[in-house]
């Protein structure tokens, strides 16, 4: 049987298998699934005719159930029109039973079209696995480390990994890592001079499989107590936070082979530079001859950048910029330094989602690079930042912004996995109205806007009366003060407003604190 | 939370400016710059957004140069240097660097918008650390485009003092060929207004720092060995066959210049009709000599609040039919008695007060 034949039968057997109860139900074809590979790479694109057919044949399966459910499903990419699988299931297409949804929040079906950003939110959040909620929680500083090296040269490198607030998912991971482990280990040995966030994680896994663990300058000592216990050669597990050249890691595996009681090591990287696969992977070891002398299993790969002393754009040397110090955070704010430096990364755009009444900003930073590639940390500082007015635990705010703009909803998504934070989105029509308004009217709005809608239900039903009011910039100020008359007419107390940039320093001020990550003074933009 | 930004900031961005070709991207720079300096000292701000200002120029283009070929300003923080020297014409440069040790076929230490410097450390006797001298040319004359020479340079250098060593009229009878004056005062004869009777003098005058001045008052070269040392330094060129900028007075020259204090008249005209006794008539008894640039250099550095002192020797009285073979043997004169006071003065004991 073919790898599409097999994956005609397993949507069809995965489908039909789900509760009768029921209502929708969710189909996940955008990433690969290691029991039909290779050929579901094939499917990447278009939909195959497989596919197509198979989902028709589920909706057959279903009507003839008595069953009048919803299906979406997810896609790398939407089909375009006229693909076979709109075709053959126009039918539900057109009566909303089907929805086609990729990961940017872009959809085919009745409700087709633009990208919409809250979609690409909620997408993630339903494909959010073990792995992506690591990657997303993965704090990524951007700065200057100092790198140790051979010589009495500098080199520095520029990203410093610290996966503190995802200490569940690596544990989760380590756990499965040894779950599957052809051989079971004996004892976990690891070794992490600069990332204490790993010690955590492996601590619990260890105990939880009940395996023996140690530091590399104890292994000996543990590794013979176990071996004489149990009467014959150790199984290791060697877990390091980060994998780069694998010098390091190769000389620590030659120094535990050359012990007499280890008849095994299996070498395990939190993180990798290096490999053919972004996560889950294995990736050589290769000596100074150019030899392989091993693997390497890792969780994720990352990419590093090093940069010598006499690098034109090495800042510490040719600017005197201190070099950061990855045990410490530079405080609350970007300096300048670490803002042009992620400005330079990111790049510009033309600004989009610009409200009506307003002209556009020109380029600014691209806010949308910035948070895929630095996200986690840059919400970590936000959170810092209103630390000193929000009262409450962060799961006891409600944090509030602008629907529709892709920063804001990706913040808001951060802000509900790093802090665990409660997000609302105001419509932009909502916002529109209110702008122009000198009064908020909540029977007006409930009336205008559709009752019951979610941001009104989600507002309307929460515990807290303290708010925090976020966006990605602020220009002319107009979206965050009708946001918070909105906010204070539903009787909720704004305590602070949260940026990335603030634009207006010098002419927009706020009744309550607006921290921002960064600001300047822009030319004011004249309203339309 | 306030960004509160600091001159540091404004030099982060400057960096980030010299390194990108994103017009984007330096337009919000340059924004972010003019806010950021915004609450520094006036002088300070006015370097800052003028080297801003330098690298947008489209200065690559229009001279037709081949970038990769010039050295990069990228990353370049303004060096830090305790003085510097500057001349205007070859004869002068070549004089300053003959006094300094500095070989004429040297490559720069340094080229910055095709200016070149060269550094040298001199040993100074009331200081631990060496002085850090750097010298350059401004190639041209003319007190307005010595201004903007200085204005220019600030942005590469940061020096504690500056000096403009060369040439100049002497007034005939107050001073001889080969003599060396250093201003107490420079004048600007050539400002004022043209009245239906005839042009109406409204001079200005720059003077010295008071604590140059005083410092300079106890500064007497001739106790530390000067005129020995401009003879030793000229004696070479006296044996060799010598043209063009480095040429010597002909005849038996008997070199046993004085060192004077008095006042420089600068103006943007080369005087050659032996007016210079008249014009001291006018301006003063102190009026020794009479040159082209001093005046927009002090105007720029008392600007910048960095002290400067002018030293110049005498080559020749302003007359009709002057000749050019005076020229390198005043300025070696000059730049002999600047080392001396390098070398030997106090001027250098009290760092942040001058002398």
């Amino acid at each position: 049987m073919t790898s599409l034949r097999r994956l005609h039968d397993y949507v069809i057997t995965g489908l039909n298998a789900i509760d009768q109860k029921a209502e929708v139900c969710l189909l996940d074809l955008s990433g690969p699934d290691p029991r039909l590979e290779p050929s579901f790479d094939q499917i990447r694109g278009a939909t195959e005719p497989f596919v197509a057919d198979a989902i028709a044949e589920v909706f057959d399966n279903w009507a003839g159930m008595g069953l009048a459910r919803r299906l979406i499903v997810i896609v790398r990419n939407t089909p375009p029109p006229g693909d076979y699988v709109l075709i053959r299931n126009s039918a539900m297409l057109a009566d909303g039973r089907l929805v086609f949804v990729d990961g940017d929040g872009r959809s085919a079906g009745q409700v087709s079209g633009g990208r919409r950003p809250e979609m690409a939110v909620a997408v993630r959040a339903v494909r959010e696995d073990r792995v992506e909620r690591f990657r997303s929680k993965l704090v990524v500083r951007r700065g200057w480390f100092e790198h140790e090296t051979d010589d009495d040269t500098r080199e520095f490198v520029r990203k410093h990994f610290d996966g503190s607030l995802c200490s569940v998912e690596i544990q989760q991971l380590l756990e499965e890592f040894i779950d599957q482990a052809e051989n079971p280990f004996d004892v976990v040995v690891y070794d992490s001079p600069l990332s204490e966030w790993v010690v955590g994680p492996i601590e619990g896994a260890a105990t939880s499989r009940r395996l023996a663990i140690a530091r590399p300058e104890d292994a000996a000592l543990v590794s013979r107590e176990i071996a004489g216990a149990k009467g014959s050669g150790l199984a290791v597990l060697l877990v390091v936070p980060m994998v780069d050249s694998g010098t390091t890691l190769q000389g620590l595996m030659s120094a535990m082979e050359s012990e007499p009681d280890v008849t095994s090591i299996r070498a395990l990287a939190i993180l990798s530079t290096r490999g053919t696969r972004e996560e889950l992977g294995e990736r050589a070891l290769v000596d100074a001859a150019g030899d392989c002398a091993g693997t390497v299993a890792y969780m994720l790969r990352v990419e590093q950048q090093r940069v010598c002393e006499t690098d034109p754009d090495c800042d510490p040397v040719q600017l005197g910029v201190n070099p950061d110090d990855r045990r410490r955070e530079n405080g609350a704010g970007l300096t300048t330094c670490e803002f042009w430096d992620l400005v330079s990364c990111a790049g510009l755009k033309p600004e989009d989602d610009v409200p009506r009444w307003r002209e556009p900003s020109g380029y600014v930073p691209d806010f949308d690079r910035m948070l895929e590639q630095y996200g986690s940390w840059l919400v970590m500082k936000l959170a810092i930042a209103v630390r000193a007015d929000v009262r409450l635990l962060s799961q006891d705010t409600l944090y509030v912004a602008p629907a529709g703009e892709s920063a804001s909803t990706e913040l808001g998504r951060l802000l509900r996995l790093v802090a665990g934070a409660q997000v609302v989105y105001i419509p932009r029509p909502v916002i529109d109205f209110l702008v122009g308004q000198p009064d908020v009217r909540l029977d007006e709005i409930r009336e205008r806007f559709g009752n019951p809608s979610p941001w009104l239900l989600h507002l309307q039903s929460s515990l807290t009366d303290q708010v925090v009011v976020f966006d990605e910039f602020v220009a002319t100020g107009s979206t965050i003060r009708a946001l918070m008359r909105l906010l204070t007419a539903f009787g909720f107390t704004v305590v602070c407003i949260a940026t990335l940039t603030d634009f207006a320093p010098d002419v927009v001020r706020f009744a309550v604190p607006l921290r921002s990550l960064y600001s300047w003074q822009r030319p004011p933009k004249e309203p339309k | 939370m306030r960004r509160e930004p600091s001159e540091d900031d404004a030099e982060v961005l400057l960096a980030m400016l010299s390194r990108t070709d994103d017009e984007a991207l330096k337009s919000l720079l340059l924004e972010d710059l003019h806010w950021t300096t915004r609450n520094l000292e006036d002088d300070l701000r006015g370097q800052l957004l003028t080297r801003a200002a330098v690298l947008n120029l489209p200065l690559f283009a229009r001279e037709g140069l081949d970038p990769s070929k010039l050295p990069s300003r990228a990353g370049i923080k303004r060096r830090p240097v305790d003085m510097l020297l500057i001349t205007v014409k070859l004869p002068e440069l070549r004089a300053v660097q003959l006094a300094f040790g500095i070989d004429f076929g040297e490559d720069p230490t340094l080229v910055d918008r095709q200016i070149r410097f060269w550094e040298r450390d001199v040993e100074a006797r009331y200081k631990a650390e060496p002085v850090r001298v750097a010298i350059t040319m401004a190639s041209f004359d003319a007190n307005y485009r010595m201004a903007a020479f200085c204005a220019s340079i600030l942005t590469t250098y940061s020096p504690r003092y500056v000096v403009l060593v060369g040439m100049a009229a002497g007034v005939e009878g107050r001073v001889r060929l080969g003599d060396v004056v250093v201003a107490d005062s420079v004048i600007d004869f050539g400002h004022g207004v043209l009245t239906p009777t005839g042009f109406m003098s409204r001079a200005l005058s720059y003077s010295l720092d008071p604590n140059v001045a005083r410092g300079l008052s106890f500064f007497d070269p001739h106790e530390h060995g000067w005129i020995g040392v401009v003879r030793e330094l000229l004696a070479p060129f006296a044996e060799m066959e010598v043209v063009g900028s480095m040429s010597l007075p002909s005849g038996r020259v008997d070199l046993n210049p004085s060192f004077v204090r008095g006042t420089i008249l600068s103006g943007d005209v080369l005087v050659e009709d032996g007016s210079l006794p008249a014009m001291r008539e006018k301006y003063g008894d102190r009026v020794t000599a009479l040159e082209m640039e001093g005046a927009g250099f002090a105007y720029t550095f008392d600007s910048n609040a960095i002290p400067w002192m002018v030293f110049r020797g005498i080559a020749d009285f302003g007359g009709e039919g002057r000749t050019k073979e005076w020229q390198f043997v005043s300025a070696v004169a000059a730049a002999a008695a600047l080392r001396v006071l390098v070398e030997k003065s106090f001027i250098f004991e009290y760092p942040e007060s001058g002398f």
